[in-house]
């Protein structure tokens, strides 16, 4: 975890200087539904801190985090935190559902293509994962919402609430995931099965199905485990475009609001929060991939 | 082995465990005569007196009474929590009798002390206010003269005060409660006296009014009716796309800003009834920079003008829901002035001899005019806001069309600002909403927060400023007339359409009405027909 801390920084200062970057004055954007005159705008500037120097800025901006202290929101002028553990929920909930559906659906489909090798399912299962891989949430979200919101109305097009309005944007967010699990999987299935101790098992007359699940099962699931922890990281960036097509609170719509009108204090503390999520699943994932192999544990020790 | 399927076990445990109790954190419960009424754009704050955006008055102007009402049909004022008002032959001391009974949401009663507290905390610069604190003038202080009278003093007299005290950013909220929550938790809490009262927001999800059964100090355009609704939630849809489909599978019964795509399909449909509303207020616009090349040549603005259709592109983006535009003020603005409806029509003759006569000719045969070696080129900067990309991309049609090249910039809001402010632009779209045509003066004086014309214009200025002061309005809109016709001699600005908010409800939705800013629904007749 201590590795952590350098991440933590570099992270911290590029979010700062991209944000300081990019142009614009949040004094101006603050006061642009009002009727305040340009002296009105440079007097609310001076008051934000916005005329220091670059050094200043920084500076002041680090002293703070290292004191553990986020900010208030330049627009809100609530404290960061608070506005981030309202909307940490929502989309750690869709991530989790999303990552439950890749899961599933990766997973399940890459092992049925596998031991179907060569016939038309391990065809119609790469054809499906190149759509989900290839296919952008943004179009598969409202093809979704037309199709079992509206033409079927299964489930409600829009919005948060109870479980059914969870499941066509988990659904969405996760199928986008799965392609590339399901290829994963599949690779590594074929490759295992052709490995010569399977040849031996199989010469001792072990039956297929306890083959698959004895022996090819635990070895070739060690790449897949890799793929889903990174596609975590994808999930996190998906939710961003899932929430605003479903029109769910979260994280993601937050960070872009924020970065839209140049509002450092919640972007650093949202953009922090995201490293630290992928960072922990990271290590859940390693943690995993020691259980799951042998080797690993053993190579530790 | 085993501890390995424990450990997968407890994982798929702790996952599964997790998620009902995170989503049950969501739930909303279901009640019967619940209205869902649609937004379109989550604010950053809901705290009326802190926060700018109109969306925030969508709710909130049914949560909060003001001193005055502006009322929508004869846009006179009239008395809201003050029974009567006077003002002082100098413009400077407003007197305001308030009117007696009338008890915030949260128990407590509403006097000339409160009056007092909700000015002085918009004033304060602690609040941070980035609207309200702008709307006084120069206020000087607010005096508690007895129990229901008080009396705002101005150091200089500022003519729209009645209309700025008729708006929700100065609505009065309950002393009690602002000090209780603090600057930023009150908007959770917020406590006002109007017909509804506020119960929840989760930002970025919904926020819940519920009817206040003891409102009945509300003037006539905010009566209630026994059976209207009892409860509204606000559910956002920043997505145009899904604002229909919200409609049509009924999870919403009212919904703003609808795309013109889909105002016709609405008008047609059965269950469904369109609400256009037009906005006083601004034009949809675009402001040329008199401080840089070639805009900064009137006869290069006023040909560029000649050379905009107008008509078609209103026609081809906004279908016959809005107006095309003439001035710098839309038709339902105080102040406005028909006297440009027939100025700077479609001419491209017209646009082509002025570029002439001003030396701009083609010499090189590449259909582009030049001048002394330079090309004739313009710098158009915008957001990408609403169907502002369309136009830019018809405006840059029509313009090439009579030798002028187009640089389009779709860059962020802050990013447009800020070259608006720079200079960098020659052409900028903007515009501000308000029934006081006193928003010209940010406009087009020289030292207004938004002179994305950069004009410098001691005419102008005078004309504007006396406007503002003028407590004699026929007088007041023969300034505003003088200026508005000073701002279209020099071409200062391009207007395009005025804005029509196209909301839509369920056809069940019954006395569904709108206030003088054409934003915020009246919410206190409504009703939800089975």
């Amino acid at each position: 975890m201590i590795g952590l801390v350098p991440t933590v920084w570099a992270v911290a200062s590029l979010t700062f200087l991209a944000l300081y970057l990019i142009p614009g004055d949040p004094a101006q954007v603050l006061l642009s539904e009002s009727n305040a005159t340009a002296a009105e705008i440079a007097e609310r500037r001076a008051e934000l801190g916005l005329d220091d120097s670059l050094p200043v800025q920084y500076g002041r901006y680090l002293w703070r985090l290292l004191q553990g202290d986020l900010g208030e929101s330049l627009f809100t002028g609530r404290p960061v935190t608070a506005t981030i553990a309202e909307q940490f929920p929502a989309t750690l909930t869709l991530a989790i559902a999303g990552m439950i559906v890749t899961v599933v659906t990766g997973l399940g489909l890459g092992i049925v293509a596998a031991v179907r090798r060569g016939s038309w399912l391990d065809a119609a299962v790469s054809g499906v994962s190149a759509v989900g891989i290839s296919t952008p949430v943004f179009w598969s979200g409202l093809l979704a919402i037309w199709l079992f919101a509206l033409v079927l109305d299964w489930f409600p097009a829009t919005g948060q609430g109870g479980l059914q309005y969870l499941v066509l944007p988990a659904a969405v967010l996760g199928f986008s995931s799965a392609g590339a699990v399901a290829r994963v999987t599949r690779a590594s299935l074929v490759e295992v099965m052709g490995k010569p101790f399977i040849l031996v098992a199989r010469s001792r007359g072990i039956g297929p199905r306890s083959i698959l699940f004895r022996h090819v099962l635990q070895i070739a699931l060690l790449p897949a485990v890799t793929v889903i922890g990174l596609q975590f990281g994808f999930l996190l960036g998906g939710a961003v475009v899932t929430e605003t097509v479903f029109a769910r609170q979260g994280l993601g719509r937050l960070v872009v609001k924020s970065v839209l009108r140049k509002d450092l204090p919640v972007v650093a503390g949202t953009v922090l929060v995201g490293v630290i999520c992928y960072a922990l699943v990271n290590l859940l994932t390693d943690l995993l991939y020691r259980a799951l192999d042998p080797r690993v544990r053993s190579h530790l020790r | 082995m085993v501890r390995r399927k424990r450990l997968l076990l407890g994982i798929l445990v702790a996952v599964i465990a997790l998620l009902p109790s995170l989503a049950a954190c969501q739930a909303g419960d279901a009640e019967p005569q619940k209205l869902v009424y649609g937004l379109t754009l989550i604010p950053s704050g809901i705290d009326p007196h802190i926060h700018a955006s109109s969306e925030l008055g969508i709710p909130l102007s049914n949560v909060y009474d003001t001193l005055v009402y502006l009322d929508p049909e004869t846009g006179e004022f009239v008395p809201g929590l003050a029974t009567e008002w006077s003002v002082s032959e100098d413009g400077l001391v407003y007197t305001f009798t308030l009117r007696k009974g009338v008890v915030f949401h949260d128990g407590t009663r509403f006097d000339a002390q409160a009056v007092k507290f909700n000015l002085d905390r918009v004033v304060d610069p602690a609040t941070g206010s980035q609207k309200a604190r702008y709307m006084l003038g120069k206020l000087d202080r607010v005096e508690v003269v007895g129990d229901h009278s008080v009396t705002i003093r101005l150091a200089a007299p500022y003519a729209p005060l009645l209309d700025s005290l008729s708006q929700v950013y100065l609505g009065m909220a309950s002393p009690a409660a602002v000090d209780k929550w603090g600057k930023a938790e009150y908007q959770f809490h917020q406590v006002g006296t109007g017909p509804f009262k506020f119960v929840e927001y989760i930002p970025g999800d919904h926020l819940t009014l519920a009817r206040n059964p003891k409102y009945k100090w509300g003037p006539e355009l905010l009566r209630q009716v026994d059976s209207s609704v009892d409860e509204i939630e606000f559910r956002f849809y920043e997505d145009p796309s899904t604002r229909t489909i919200a409609l049509e599978s009924e999870q919403a019964q009212i919904m703003g800003e609808i795309p013109p795509q889909d105002a016709g399909r609405i008008d047609q449909a059965a269950g469904l009834a369109l609400h256009p509303v037009a906005i006083p207020g601004q034009p949809l616009q675009f402001f040329f920079n008199l401080s840089r090349p070639p805009t900064d040549e009137l006869a290069v603005r006023r040909a560029l003008m000649y050379a905009t259709d107008r008509e078609t592109i209103v026609e081809t983006i906004f279908g016959s829901w809005s107006p095309v535009a003439s001035g710098p003020l839309s038709r339902v603005t105080l102040g406005y002035v028909s006297d440009f409806e027939g100025r700077y029509l479609h001419d491209v003759s017209r646009a082509q001899e002025l570029l002439e006569e001003a030396g701009w000719m083609d010499s090189d045969g590449d259909r582009m005019r030049e001048k002394d070696q330079r090309q004739l080129v313009i710098e158009l900067y915008h957001m990408g806001w609403g169907m502002v990309p369309e136009v830019v991309q018809m405006i840059e049609n029509d313009w090439a069309a009579v030798g002028a090249q187009v640089n389009a910039h779709l860059v962020s809001y802050p990013a447009a600002l800020e070259a608006a402010r720079a200079g960098d632009h020659n052409v900028i779209p903007f515009n501000l909403f308000g029934t006081d045509p006193a928003q010209l003066g940010s406009f087009y004086t020289s030292g207004g927060g938004f002179n994305f014309s950069h004009v410098q214009d001691a005419e102008l200025d005078e004309l504007l400023g006396l406007a503002a002061a003028s407590q004699d309005l026929p007088q007041r809109l023969e300034l505003y007339r003088q200026a508005q016709t000073k701002i279209m001699e020099q071409a200062l600005v391009l207007p395009i359409r005025d804005y029509v908010n196209l909301n839509a409800s369920s056809s069940r939705v019954q006395g569904l009405r709108f206030d003088a800013r054409g934003w915020f629904p009246l919410l206190s007749e409504v009703q939800l027909e089975d």
